[in-house]
């Protein structure tokens, strides 16, 4: 089953409250009432945080992520990061994630349904043939949501040097 | 020393209103406590959009392969790099990478071929390009019996030319201070007109005795390079009996690069390499060693 309509909800106040939650050292496991209430697709996808700041260079992030979903109907759902399946809900209208998550600015967390055939008489996902790139993998699923987990960096931007340094001869 | 951190970058999850706080408050503790290791990793690593000169005074030498050439000394050596988004400058090499991932890059480059460098002994005849005089291309036979009874040297063969290569690399990062390099390329200056390919994996090793980067590589050069730079002919002013036809060669190399920080700007550097020749190209009547070796011992200011 395919949604034609996906709403990501990442308002700064889900990020802030998040933050309050760190200091706390308790992250938020589902999203505030009033967020869920303002999921009027019908599917819903919250993502905390999808934001990091990195004080240095490299910048990388590593982070306890909370996911949530709800759909108007059931559905088998699957969650995964970096092609690494990290979840997954067998007939399920909603479903929830917390767990550390390292990236690095470019990763997809993408919540996809499988077909029944698709899966085991265990109802697990048989697993597809390893992609050769992050898109065809992409292209390979049936998205219900998708976003990508990005970082703010406070320093210039560097990159791996490709040279040996003091290499002249 | 600190401990080895896996991950030395400090992160912290802010809102768009805590992120505006953050950048008017000082550094943290945590930054400003700078680790060797912190700083060995930035080593690897440039900020985009900056040029970066360094240069080394000390004493280096490379020993002589060359028939007629004593080994190569040098007092002064530069380390300049420049990476944009794509673009990049680094050490002769210019290139744009036309893919980059987390742990990998594909670019295309374009370098300077320093094969010639092994018939100078002189560093500005390697730094213009004039590596030697050399003899005319015309065959000179002395008018007594032909031809002197001379081996192969630098003194009476033909000139040969310095070159441009250009080609494609891949560049792989599986782990921490880990690097392993692909590179296939082509001569497009039409002097040797041949190829090579390398393989090559180094690994860095933060010490409290400074940074260690271990290196090994194997390099294949075609025929055609090979027998540009270090085959006889008639192009040479030898005795028929010295003709040689090179023949493609694998040359495996270690390196071993040290660096010991000093302060923000100064080190004291050193390395030294050792290769391999091939037979390819140690049999050449020309060649003298069948391995070279090359080391720096000085120290470092970053401008």
């Amino acid at each position: 089953m395919r949604y034609s309509l996906i709403t990501i909800l990442a308002a700064a106040t889900l990020i802030a409250s998040n933050a309050l939650a760190k200091q706390q050292d308790v992250p938020l496991p589902h999203p505030q009432v009033d967020e869920l209430l303002e999921c009027t697709e019908p599917f819903c996808l919250w993502v905390q945080p999808q934001i990091c700041v990195a004080e240095n260079a490299p910048a990388v992030c590593k982070e306890t992520v909370s996911v949530n979903w709800r759909s108007e109907e059931p559905l088998n759902a699957y969650l995964a990061f970096d092609e690494q399946v990290l979840a997954c809900w067998q007939t399920q209208a909603n479903g929830s994630w917390l767990g550390e998550l390292t990236w690095f600015g470019d990763e997809i967390l993408v919540l996809f349904t499988v077909d029944e055939s698709d899966l085991t008489a265990e109802g697990e996902w048989r697993e597809r043939p390893r992609r050769t790139s992050r898109q065809q993998f992409l292209n390979s699923l049936d998205v219900l949501a998708s976003t990508e987990m990005q970082i703010q960096s406070l320093f210039p931007k560097a990159r791996r040097r490709l040279g040996s340094p003091w290499s002249v001869f | 020393m600190s401990a080895i951190h896996a991950m030395p970058t400090v992160y912290r999850t802010l809102s768009a209103v805590a992120l505006a706080t953050c950048l008017c408050l000082p550094a943290s503790a945590e930054e400003a406590n700078t680790s060797f290791v912190e700083d060995f990793n930035e080593q690897l690593k440039v900020f985009i959009n900056e040029l970066n000169i360094r240069v080394a005074m000390g004493y280096g030498e490379r020993s002589s392969i060359v028939r007629g050439t004593d080994p190569l000394s040098f007092y002064v050596l530069p380390d300049v790099s420049y990476y944009g988004e794509r673009f990049f400058f680094d050490n002769g090499m210019v290139g744009y990478s036309l893919k980059q991932g987390r742990r990998h890059e594909v670019s295309l480059f374009t370098k300077l071929n320093t094969e010639f460098s092994f018939f100078t002994d002189s560093i500005t005849g390697y730094w213009f390009g004039d590596a030697y005089s050399g003899v005319s291309s015309f065959r000179n036979p002395s008018p007594s019996d032909g031809w002197e009874d001379e081996p192969p040297s630098v003194d009476n063969i033909a000139k040969r030319s310095w070159a441009i290569d250009a080609g494609i690399r891949g560049d792989y990062y599986p782990a921490d201070y880990t690097h392993i390099g692909v590179v296939l390329s082509q001569d497009i200056r039409n002097k040797h007109r041949g190829q090579w390919a390398s393989v090559m994996v180094s690994q860095g090793v933060p010490t409290a005795l400074g940074n260690f980067n271990f290196k090994g590589e194997l390099t294949y050069k075609s025929q055609d390079l090979v027998d540009y730079y270090y085959g006889v002919s008639s192009r040479d002013n030898v005795a028929p009996n010295y003709y040689y036809r090179g023949r493609s060669v694998v040359q495996p190399a270690l390196s071993v690069h040290w660096q010991y920080p000093l302060s923000d700007r100064l080190s004291i550097v050193g390395s030294g390499r050792y290769m391999w020749l091939g037979d390819g190209v140690a049999d050449s009547p020309l060649i003298t060693k069948d391995t070279t070796t090359t080391f720096f011992l000085g120290v470092s200011y970053a401008l």
